[in-house]
């Protein structure tokens, strides 16, 4: 169990993960409550259909489920080899923002407790050329992003 | 979750058979959204265009920012 902040939000999902949905095999689908049963009338939804969005958020959950913890674990390697100056608080989702947001924290002697938060563009909904977008799989890419970004993060804190 | 406009059904009779239609938005542009059709054994997707006026009301889920528990992002005054 990480001891940081993981928030989850299962969008949007990803066109392999909604084709494994609509093929998951029935004994797959989630047996539907009656408040489900109500959701999936009020989306115009059959109960199957339904049932299969479910399975899809779930897949995309468990997704970024185990992204946020690759990149906590790259994070939280990091900051052991700072000596313990920063630590992590949180990998969290926000809103429809693409990517991740990592909540920091920093202590040292003589200037108090520092907050950061810190964007993670590890995906982009743009389509923006150029546009860059992290590689999770690489350690190196995130670990050098964020080191910069902790430096930038000196005159971009906001003051509580 | 689509409704189809009256247009959009007759155009889409092929692809779809009923009013409301669930379907997976790979993207939107000018021309209306494209939408997830079928995987093809090399990986490939096909995409189908639903132009803008096909249809009359799209519902889809959507999460509000969620507040940050713990510490919020700022300083802290020293004792």
């Amino acid at each position: 169990m990480p001891d940081f902040q993981i928030t989850t939000r299962g969008m949007p999902a990803r066109a392999e993960e909604w084709f494994r949905a609509e093929d998951a095999p029935e004994s797959e689908l989630p047996q539907l409550t009656e408040e489900d049963r109500r959701r999936a009338r009020l989306r115009h939804m059959t109960d199957e259909q339904y049932a299969r969005h479910l399975v899809l958020k779930a897949y995309a959950k468990r997704r970024e489920l185990d992204e946020a913890e690759r990149i906590g674990g790259i994070i939280q390697d990091l900051f052991g080899e700072l000596g313990g100056k920063f630590k992590l608080n949180g990998v969290v989702k926000r809103g429809f923002e693409p990517g991740w947001r990592v909540l920091i924290e920093s202590h040292s002697p003589g200037t108090g407790w520092k907050f950061f938060d810190v964007s993670l563009p590890t995906e982009d909904f743009s389509d923006e050329p150029g546009k860059r977008v992290l590689n999770i799989s690489n350690p190196e890419e995130i670990r050098a992003y964020l080191l910069a970004e902790l430096d930038l993060g000196e005159s971009q804190r906001i003051a509580s | 979750m689509l409704k189809l406009s009256p247009e959009g059904k007759q155009a889409l009779s092929d692809a779809y058979d009923t009013e409301f239609v669930k379907v997976f938005v790979q993207w939107a542009d000018d021309f209306g959204l494209w939408v997830v059709q079928d995987r093809q054994e090399s990986g490939e997707i096909s995409v189908l265009l639903i132009k803008w006026h096909f249809f009359e009301t799209a519902q889809l889920d959507v999460i509000w920012p969620e507040p940050i528990t713990g510490k919020i992002v700022g300083f802290h005054k020293q004792g």
